[in-house]
């Protein structure tokens, strides 16, 4: 089956997902006492609509009311998959501020159908309860959807979820870093849908702009699941994931030294990175990355120390990383380096030299708190910190910025809001985040961006536009239960992510690598151990290759639902198939509970077709016709797993 | 399937980047003097997805009453920016240049030779002079190929390290409050040489056109 968009769904998407006209945009907004629905005549509102690419037409909608507040709606349609995508920007062009939002729904309508039913999941609330999927029919009781109050889009509500009827599935994305919330209930002729930033109630100043999520729908015809799946798969690969040199990033296998005589890279010096970096590519570990995260900068061993973004002249007095970043070119590794900076520590650099930067949060008893924020909403703060770390960038060769947040903002953007400017800050920082990361791409062709927020807190769809989840949890790096659970529910919604291949083995066994079969791995004992876990990395890793280059390109077959909680009693499979290219692969794992002695999968492959099959850690393989294949058990012994690889034969 | 690389899009960067109102080569000669320059300039930049970001720069061409929107479509696939420039007159006078031109560029490179659509090899002029009629032109560098293709006609005069290249045309007139866009410009860059150029602006044009 090929996943392209039918004609049908087209006409679906024109029918149902038809915002771009001033009248029909689904926008409410409250300013003062009215409540504005679109953009209303007494705006004069202005229609211009063109073809983007063949992929895309973008219609824009601007209007003004008297006392200059803009509106404008970017509408884009796209041509190559039925969705649609739209952000609206409130701009106040008038010299007097704008009365008081007290509500902004960047969407707010109805969708008719029968039987609706939400999916929708709890996001990575740094908790063993996250990657949690749910499905709930949507009654005339409404329901309500928001992470928590903590400023982060991710943490306790996935914005990203799936509303199906009896004869078609929407596929929804909100793209806001920050608190949103959305609400759905059934009526008559299908559900209410409304969602946009959770708090609002501010006024808008002389030349400043605020803006909704960016809200995406994608339509696909039918109920059914895999077909919705693997068309979000399509459109995520397409219009979403972030490029390297013109190309989607490919899988990568990354690795570091850890931790060594002191926590995190407290202790990392210049000698013992590069001497890390060969020693793993000298046991054969053909490296792709190498990851250098938090405790370069100067933390006297005390990593979440941070605000002064030079290195430890120390331990690192040639040139900062810049011997590093040289080594990995060489080699033809990418040099990936951690950064915070959006949290600033007392004492740092610029705690000292730029308080106007800073939002500080003071507690209940009078103390403030030792985090500031780095304000990015602030032009002279952001314009600063693109600088400096544009400049150690290019300094030290760094081809992959990782970015983390280990902080929770609401407090922070609440406590300096004034009443009639609550969400303002956070409205601001989320556009000054977005534009910086916009900047450094912009400056670093080649660059890509980690995202991270003490794992998997902010990435909605804006994020992971401009970066991809190399971290998309701090929790279960090793346990088998969590990863098989997370890594299920993100090939559905963010199919590019990275596991570490840790389990409750005592090294990176075989059954280790089945539990962090993922498109980037980190292979990282220390590289002065052992031969055997070096022995089992060569072995596996080129199998690993070459399922993870189908985990990114294949679709994708759900096999089985995972029993939360009971994780370790299943037995795991996964499935992708491409049919462009006629292969695929189907993974097993037996996990350490599972009772059942075996599994079978159903498999897409093609009817009428033979299929060259093999199992490149058995060394068995046969030719078979596809109706001979299409259902494939596997029986393993438990903390097993095996992988099958499959060929269409011309 | 011709495979991008990462020094196609650093020089990308470095010859087709149009993100600051020095970068609009929006010119326009009346009588003896160039009208060129943006005043009260405003820069907007963002991400379309994960294959575009569009640049958007609106200013009055300096010393006119023409408003001028400048539009740079740069691909994060393909080393390819693709132009569009949309005049208007908001003033009460008609604006009747001489010569109104919406692309000047000087792309540095070692033996700049210029090749036409059909592969001939054309001479470089020394001077401005005449126009090159053809949809598309490639300048090939020792190291590098920069492609540009327009409706519009085309200058181009050899300079100390390279090539100008302007785009426009002659006899324009705008009356009060008319409005134009102007066919759109759209350059291709890569290393390496014409054949290559050529490949990659044709499976940019597959997937974008």
């Amino acid at each position: 089956m090929k996943f392209q968009a039918t004609k049908e769904e087209m006409l679906l998407a024109v029918r149902r997902l038809s915002f771009a006209s001033a009248a029909s945009l689904p926008l409410t907004f409250k300013l003062g006492d009215r409540v504005i629905r679109g953009i209303p005549a007494d705006f004069r509102p202005t229609e211009v609509k063109k073809l983007v690419d063949a992929n895309m037409t973008e219609t824009v909608i601007t209007g003004m009311n008297d006392q200059g507040l803009e509106i404008r709606a970017e509408v884009f349609e796209y041509r190559d998959m039925p969705v649609v995508e739209y952000t609206v920007y409130f701009t106040n062009r008038g010299t007097q501020d704008t009365e008081i939002f007290s509500s902004i729904d960047a969407i707010d309508t109805d969708f008719c159908g029968d039987s609706p039913v939400l999916q929708h999941g709890n996001g990575d609330d740094c908790s063993f309860d996250g990657y949690k999927f749910f499905e709930d029919p949507i009654t005339r009781e409404p329901i309500v959807l928001a992470p928590r109050d903590d400023g982060t889009s991710c943490a306790g509500a996935y914005p990203f979820m799936r509303i199906k009827f009896e004869d078609y599935i929407l596929t929804a994305a909100i793209g806001w870093s920050g608190t949103w919330q959305a609400t759905m209930a059934a009526n008559d002729m299908g559900i209410s849908f409304k969602a946009g930033q959770k708090y609002v109630n501010f006024k808008i100043l002389p030349g400043e702009t605020m803006r909704t999520p960016r809200i995406c729908f994608m339509i696909t015809e039918t109920a059914c699941e895999t077909r919705a799946i693997n068309m979000w798969r399509k459109f995520y690969n397409k219009h979403i994931m972030p490029k390297q040199h013109g190309q989607n990033i490919p899988p990568k296998l990354c690795s570091h030294v850890f931790a060594y005589k002191s926590p995190e890279f407290t202790g990392a010096t210049e000698d013992s990175q590069i001497f890390g970096l060969k020693k793993y590519l000298k046991r054969g570990i053909d490296l792709d990355l190498w990851w250098f995260d938090a405790g370069w900068y100067p933390c006297n061993g005390n990593w979440p120390a941070i605000g002064t973004w030079i290195e430890d002249k120390v331990r690192w007095p040639h040139n900062g990383l810049g011997p590093l970043g040289e080594e990995c070119a060489k080699n033809g590794v990418d040099l990936m380096v951690w950064f915070e900076p959006e949290r600033v520590t007392a004492g740092s650099e610029i705690e000292r030299e730029h308080p106007e930067f800073l939002l500080r949060y003071k507690h209940p008893d009078g103390n403030y708190d030792g985090n500031s924020m780095f304000n990015l909403g602030n032009p002279e703060a952001l314009k600063w910190m693109i600088d400096r770390v544009d400049g150690l960038i290019k300094k030290w060769r760094i081809t992959i910025y990782r970015q983390d947040f280990n902080f929770f903002p609401f407090n922070w953007w609440r406590q300096n809001e004034a009443p009639d400017r609550l969400g303002a800050l956070e409205n601001l920082s989320i556009q000054g985040y977005y534009k910086y990361w916009d900047e450094l791409l912009f400056r670093n062709p080649g660059l890509f961006i980690d995202s991270c927020a003490s794992g998997g807190r902010r990435n909605d769809l804006e994020t992971l536009r401009r970066a991809v989840p190399y971290q998309y949890t701090d929790i279960g790096l090793n346990d088998p239960a969590q990863k098989q659970k997370q890594h299920l529910m993100l090939f559905e919604w963010a199919p590019y992510f990275r596991a570490h291949t840790m389990s409750d083995s005592p090294i990176a066994d075989e059954y280790t690598w089945f539990v962090a079969w993922a498109p980037a791995v980190t292979f990282s004992p220390n590289c002065w151990n052992g031969e055997e876990e070096f022995e089992i990395a060569r072995k596996m890793i080129p199998i690993w290759r070459r399922a993870a280059d189908l985990q990114l390109r294949g679709d994708y077959y759900r096999q089985m639902k995972i029993k939360y909680g009971e994780e370790l009693t299943c037995f795991t499979c996964e499935h992708f198939y491409d049919p462009e290219k006629g292969d695929g692969f189907v993974m097993f794992l037996r996990n350490r509970d599972c009772e059942q002695e075996s599994f079978t999968a159903k498999l897409a492959l093609e009817d009428g077709h033979d299929y060259f099959v093999e199992n490149p850690l058995t060394g068995e393989s046969y030719v078979k016709p596809a109706c001979e294949l299409k259902e494939f058990t596997q029986a393993l012994e438990k903390k097993q797993g095996a992988v099958w690889f499959f060929q269409k034969v011309k | 399937m011709i495979k991008t690389t990462e020094q196609d899009f650093l020089l990308a960067v470095r010859k087709a980047s149009f993100v600051t109102p020095e970068s609009v080569g929006v010119f326009a000669k009346i009588g003896e003097a160039y009208a060129h320059g943006l005043d009260g300039a405003q820069i907007d930049q963002r991400l379309i997805d994960s294959t575009m970001v569009r640049t958007v720069i609106e200013g009055t061409l300096r010393g006119t009453d023409i408003s001028v929107k400048h539009e740079a479509v740069a691909f994060r696939d393909y080393p390819v920016t693709l132009l569009t420039v949309t005049l208007k007159n908001v003033g009460a006078q008609a604006f009747a240049p001489e010569s109104l031109n919406i692309f000047c560029r000087e792309f540095c490179g070692d033996d700049p030779r210029l090749v036409d659509a059909e592969g001939t090899g054309v001479e470089v002029p020394e001077e401005e002079s005449g126009s090159f009629e053809q949809k598309r032109y490639f300048i090939a560098f020792d190291d590098c190929t920069v492609m540009l293709e327009s409706e519009l006609p085309k200058r181009f005069h050899a300079e100390p390290c390279g090539v100008t290249a302007v785009i426009g045309k002659d006899a324009v007139c705008l009356a009060p409050g008319e409005e134009v866009t102007l066919p759109a410009i759209t350059i291709a860059v890569s290393e390496g040489d014409v054949s290559r150029c050529e490949s990659i602006y044709r499976a940019w044009s597959e997937v974008h056109l």
